[in-house]
């Protein structure tokens, strides 16, 4: 087992400052200008990439908008037909089926329509 | 301990102010790189990673919470990227790092004597497992509490409180008559 004893808990002050002067940084001036470079740089990026991040959720409502809208005008394009339309379209889907043949997503969103 | 309002700098930096970034930046830059030099033991590198420690933290300000403490909040990226640096250092290189004396490829005028007596202590540091060399220097030349050195680390308050202690007997060890001849 490890006694920490009091001492061991505090700072040892002449350690500090030995060891503060041994890594003592050199060029302090050279490195701060290469550092404000870097932000600088940094800072460019941040602006780009906030910029990307409010388009990107702008982009997203736009489109989620228009997804909506285009899904409400293609229901009412295709589901508000006549019902001899609806049955002659429903008639066809079966027919389309037993003939073996794939019938197409309009004919199945009339077709469920008029099953409601 | 500094004259700067580190809160009122941290604030107008978290919203985007990049001149208070840049004074906070320009206040803990020699402490970073001190703190950078006892994980890589070499400036370049060292340098290297404070660069790339303040900008992932100028990239995240808006995302820190002002209710804590900006320094160790810093501290503990630069550590990050540090041993990131030396892992990516690691892969590159060939020779192992412990084989060549990080002293002896930064100090030419190793004859000065308080270079010299820099140079001792630099190589006695460098004998200490990274995890003590680091809760050491934060400790003693630093002056952070250990549960912040334990937050910034990532590892239990006991743990640092061990490996400073352990540290700090294998450094006075190898530093034998070193601390006679600060004195005088």
């Amino acid at each position: 087992m490890t006694d920490l004893s009091q001492a061991e808990l505090e700072r040892d002050e002449q350690l500090g400052l030995m060891l503060r002067e041994a890594l003592a940084p050199h060029h302090e001036a050279a490195f701060l200008v290469r550092l404000r470079a870097r932000l600088g740089k940094a800072q460019r990026a941040r602006s780009w990439d906030e910029e990307l991040a409010r388009w990107f959720w702008r982009g997203l409502a736009a489109a989620t908008a228009v997804v909506i809208m285009a899904g409400l005008g293609l229901t009412d394009q295709q589901l508000n037909l006549p019902d001899d339309q609806v049955v002659a379209t429903e008639a066809s889907f079966a027919g389309q089926l037993l003939q073996g043949r794939s019938p197409g997503v309009e004919v199945f969103l009339v077709t469920m329509r008029s099953s409601r | 301990m500094t004259g700067i309002d580190e809160s009122a700098l941290t604030r107008r930096a978290a919203q985007g102010d990049a001149e208070a970034f840049g004074i906070l930046a320009t206040e803990y830059a020699a402490m970073a790189r001190r703190v950078a030099y006892s994980i890589l033991e070499d400036r370049e590198d060292a340098d290297d990673a404070v660069q790339d420690g303040m900008a992932s933290a100028w990239q995240a300000i808006g995302r820190f919470d002002l209710k804590r403490s900006f320094r160790p909040w810093l501290m503990s990226i630069v550590v990050n990227a540090a041993r990131d640096l030396r892992r990516r250092r690691r892969v590159r290189t060939t020779e192992p790092l412990e084989t060549v004396s990080a002293a002896s490829r930064d100090d030419p005028a190793r004859e000065v004597g308080a270079i010299d007596l820099g140079v001792k202590i630099k190589e006695a540091l460098s004998q200490l497992p990274e995890r003590q060399r680091l809760a050491v220097v934060l400790f003693d030349a630093e002056g952070y509490p250990q549960s912040e050195i334990a937050a910034m680390l990532g590892i239990p308050e006991g743990t640092v409180k061990s490996d400073v202690f352990h540290g700090r007997r294998l450094l006075r060890k190898l530093l034998g008559n070193v601390r006679e001849e600060w004195n005088d």
